[in-house]
């Protein structure tokens, strides 16, 4: 790291500040540009949840009390639910980075064969919904008529061999749906890696193995560390498949209490009270990030970057490939058969029979009486600009917090990713608080999904680019200015197609999860700003499974055609997601 | 001294009289809402009803109502209650009419003067306990909370009839399905049926009884569907119907005890934008015309005991043993009996 980069803890603040001052009146287009950036996302983040925390400050009739903070340590249940979701956490991360970082270091690393069909099994089974694969899971693992129990049963009569009504089922559920996410980090900083680092190793003597182990391990770490927290805030905020395991195996997390909260009778005092240990945990997660990686170096982007060597495993590939295709086929194959069986099918309660084989549930979209075509239009429009206004957005920020010595970054750091966990449900209603009335009278407009999506999604690329930048090198940067670049310029020529593997990592992490955004949505749309998953959630409410799981598929695979999309459009040899 | 006592009596009386007329206003007629609904021009309208379904009844209503547009929005009673509460708290009414399952919102909305009276003619001819007598409620349709089973699980004969049997009798551990009793909700409805019939003491068992919980009715009926569970005690029964007539391989039980009323509730907020067509609307979907159309459309039964007609030729409610609960009852006792049931089964 350079002087510039280092975050100079032991530098008093006054002088901190001083130096901050002068940056800012050195560069005004930078620090316009930064300002800016601070106050969008300072006003999209804390001003919802400003309003939330004022809401749990006071009574129902408005006056200011500490009591339901208290009351979130002696609510029934709500003490419990949070040990749930700690543990549930807890287990999904350790079990992620179990499955993950074998995958992605094989996909990276390796001469292993199809490692290009692994990037995009992994995407799918991160852009399948979390309400919609639990489904699946269910009439997978449903103790009684859940198929693997069936087939297991009628076979070799082993009765109720797995109960998705339990807590370990939560725990697989949602470790595949989230795995993907230490997969995508993970690989992108290894795309990102100057192999030189670990040519040298072996030049000196270490083997393949070892070089890997020893050297490209550890210089990825801050991409692991910070896609475990990821993946254990994601956790801790996760709804769907929590709200309909939980059910079955009668018990509470932290989200789907709070949701409780929010319903039968609305308690929005207790709730909002009760969501706060989350932005605790979010800052857990920050600090011991901070701790852990400090004072290490981690730059290993720089301008003479080539493709690393691959890897021979000798007989080794096939126990990695064996390892890579059984996640696969757990996590991809089985659901998705089972959302394009039930898709295929007239009525799902009924045998898959030719007599019961349909593809009307596919034509059903194109009635005039749905909101698909509407939903379909408008999801793939909010998530291409959530998308792209996180990546803009996260550029500029972490750039602020990495390479300036700009005061307030540990603020700007907390308001990027304090909505990572939060629960959608809790944010939604301090949008719709905080924008019903003038001058921010934007309820019922698409424009509110804009923002209210951005603030929600903005900590997943606000993460993956600090990761990116992390690795990055400021020499080349610096060079450019000595010649004369201008900030900007030297950021969108000279860094960012250095870390572009980092940015369509974000671009396309938030396209994916914006895509498959439902609990805040639930509440903001109105005619006309209907959403995929909106429409999806519709159709399981009405009971039709059947068109559900068609347009699963369908937002499936508009998540791969935008994958595609991407990367004809960057013109990229080959994908690196 | 008494001249003076007099007078404060005659003014009393004027006041009580005056109190009196303010309490039965005189009930317009569905023209003259009409006419004043006109100026308004639409009405926003939200419910659990299916957007094809609605849409029916919208073109009947503009039909009969020209230049009364009706802006629908789906969605079911839980985020519904969520953004109705949301918008109150940022001062701001939305919709002008809600058609809610949950009698507990409605009882408090009430409570809480968030709701407009709107006087209903033909209170008699309604099913009793389906409509508030000050006018701030009205079922816009009941359905009864049917059991059902698997005809994959359980052969002709097998499935139970009888509540106290399938909540004693061991043979049924492990094999109900319910969807979770909320607090003053339907399905605290369908647990007080159960409790009407086999008294309080079965609640103590109900973690042995190995009874899966699920989110939502139409979680409940895919269990049944699926095959997952055996049986169910309470569904929403027009769900039932319409998913047996689709074919789901499921069949409807009516208990010997008799069945709880889960009731499709209407309501006009007092802030209503556009109060003249909400009462427009409602009053009209009241009316025969509009209780047989939706008879037909959503496949519910009609709250008025005069329409004859009934979802998908099932039995008319005369021929079901129905145990009718106010919607005051089911708050007060549902909740109730909704949070010891959480406590007995560890929630």
């Amino acid at each position: 790291m350079t002087a510039l980069s280092q975050p100079s803890a032991t530098v008093p603040i006054r002088i901190r500040f001083a130096r901050g001052v002068d940056a800012l009146r050195q560069e005004w287009l930078r620090s316009l540009i930064m300002i800016a950036a601070v106050l969008v996302v300072g006003g999209l983040v804390l001003y919802p949840l400003g309003i939330l925390f004022n809401i749990g400050l006071r009574t129902e009739d408005g006056a200011l009390t500490l009591a339901n903070y208290r009351s979130v340590l002696t609510e029934p249940g709500l003490v419990s639910a949070l040990i749930n979701s700690l543990i549930v956490s807890a287990a999904t991360t350790v079990l992620s980075l179990v499955i993950a970082l074998p995958m992605a270091w094989a996909v990276a690393r390796t001469a292993m064969p199809g490692r290009q069909l692994l990037r995009v099994a992994v995407l799918i089974a991160f852009v399948i919904p979390n309400f919609i694969s639990v489904i699946a899971w269910i009439l997978l693992l449903g103790p009684n008529a859940g198929l693997i129990n069936v087939f297991l049963r009628d076979t070799f009569g082993i009765a109720g061999a797995f109960n998705i009504y339990s807590m370990s089922g939560l725990i697989l559920v949602l470790t595949f749906s989230f795995y993907p996410l230490i997969f995508f980090a993970v690989t992108a900083a290894l795309d990102n890696m100057d192999p030189a680092y670990e040519e040298a190793a072996q030049m000196a003597g270490a083997s393949a193995w070892r070089a890997s182990l020893g050297v490209t391990m550890p210089l990825v770490l801050p991409a692991v560390l910070s896609a475990s927290v990821f993946v254990f805030l994601e956790a801790m905020g996760a709804f769907g498949a929590p709200a309909a395991i939980g059910h079955g195996a009668r018990f509470h997390t932290l989200t789907t209490k709070i949701y409780e909260l929010f319903s039968y009778p609305p308690r929005f005092e207790l709730a909002a009270a009760a969501a706060a240990p989350i932005i605790g945990f979010t800052v857990f997660g920050l600090l011991l990030q901070r701790v852990v990686l400090r004072g290490r170096r981690f730059t290993i982007i720089g301008g003479k970057r080539g493709a690393a060597r691959a890897v021979d495993l000798g007989r080794g590939r096939w126990l990695l490939s064996g390892w890579c295709m059984l996640v696969v086929f757990v996590s991809v194959v089985l659901p998705l058969v089972i959302l394009v069986r039930t898709s295929l099918m007239a009525r799902w309660g009924l045998a898959f029979s030719w007599q019961n084989l349909t593809l009307r549930n596919y034509a059903s979209f194109a009635s005039g009486s749905t909101i698909v075509p509407t939903a379909f239009l408008n999801s793939a429009l909010i998530s291409a600009v959530v998308a792209s206004a996180c990546v803009v957005l996260g550029m500029i920020v972490v750039w602020i917090v990495e390479r300036t010595s700009l005061p307030g970054r540990g603020l700007l750091t907390f308001a990027s990713t304090v909505t990572f966990a939060f629960p959608g449900v809790a944010l939604a209603v301090g949008f719709v608080l905080g924008f019903s009335a003038e001058p921010f009278d934007l309820f019922g407009t698409i424009w509110l999904f804009f923002i209210a999506f951005t603030a929600h999604r903005f900590p997943f690329a606000f993460m993956f680019l600090r990761n990116s930048v992390k690795q990055l090198s400021s020499e080349m940067e610096e060079a450019g200015r000595v010649c004369g670049a201008s900030w900007a310029r030297a950021l969108v020529d000279i860094s960012a197609p250095l870390i572009k593997s980092g940015l369509l990592a974000a671009w396309m992490v938030v396209f994916a999860v914006t895509l498959r955004e439902l609990s805040m949505a639930i509440l903001l749309y109105v005619p006309g700003t209907e959403t995929l998953p909106i429409a999806i959630y519709s159709f399981i409410d009405n009971g039709t499974f059947e068109i559900a799981a068609a347009l699963s598929v369908v937002l499936i695979l508009l998540s791969i055609a935008a994958m595609l999309a991407l990367r004809w459009l960057t013109g990229k040899a080959h994908m690196e997601l | 001294m008494r001249a003076l006592l007099r007078i404060l009596a005659g003014l009393m009386l004027s006041v009580s009289a005056a109190s009196l007329g303010r309490a039965q206003p005189a009930i317009p007629t569905l023209d003259q809402l009409y006419q004043a609904a006109k100026a308004e021009g639409q009405v926003v309208f939200g419910g659990a009803i299916k957007e094809e379904n609605q849409q029916k009844l919208a073109a009947v209503f503009q039909q009969r109502f020209p230049g009364i547009a009706i802006k629908y929005t789906r969605r079911s009673t839980e985020p519904m209650v969520q953004l109705v509460e949301a918008e109150r708290r940022a001062n701001r009414v939305s919709f002008d009419l809600l058609n809610l399952t949950e009698p507990g919102d409605v009882v408090r909305w009430t409570k809480q003067g968030f709701l407009a009276a709107v006087p209903m003619p033909d209170t008699d001819k309604m099913l009793p306990e389906t409509f508030d007598p000050n006018g701030y409620s009205i079922a816009l349709s009941v359905t009864p909370m049917l059991g059902i089973y698997s005809t994959k699980a359980l052969k002709p004969g097998e499935p139970p009839t009888s509540l106290k049997v399938l909540v004693t009798d061991p043979k049924w551990k492990g094999k109900v399905v319910i969807s979770r009793p909320t607090r003053g909700g339907t399905s605290s409805g369908a647990l007080m049926n159960v409790v009407n019939a086999v008294g309080r003491d079965f609640i103590k068992s109900a973690r042995e009884r190995d009874i899966l919980l699920t989110l939502g009715n139409e979680a409940a009926i895919a269990s049944v569907v699926s095959g997952e569970r055996a049986v169910s005690w309470g569904v929403s029964g027009y769900r039932a119907i319409e998913a047996k007539a689709e074919g789901s391989p499921i069949e409807l039980i009516v208990w010997d005890e008799g069945l709880a009323l889960a009731q499709f509730i209407g309501v006009v907020p007092a802030k209503a934008p556009h109060p003249n067509a909400a009462r427009l609307l409602l009053r009209w979907m009241m009316t025969p015309e509009g209780q047989e159309l939706l008879v037909k459309t959503v496949n519910q039964y009609s709250a008025r005991k005069d329409v004859a007609v009934t979802p998908l030729a099932q039995p008319p409610l005369s021929a079901l043993k129905i145990n009718a609960f106010s919607n005051e009852k089911i708050v007060s006792e549902g909740h109730a009996l909704a949070v010891e049931f959480d406590k007995a089964v560890g929630m």
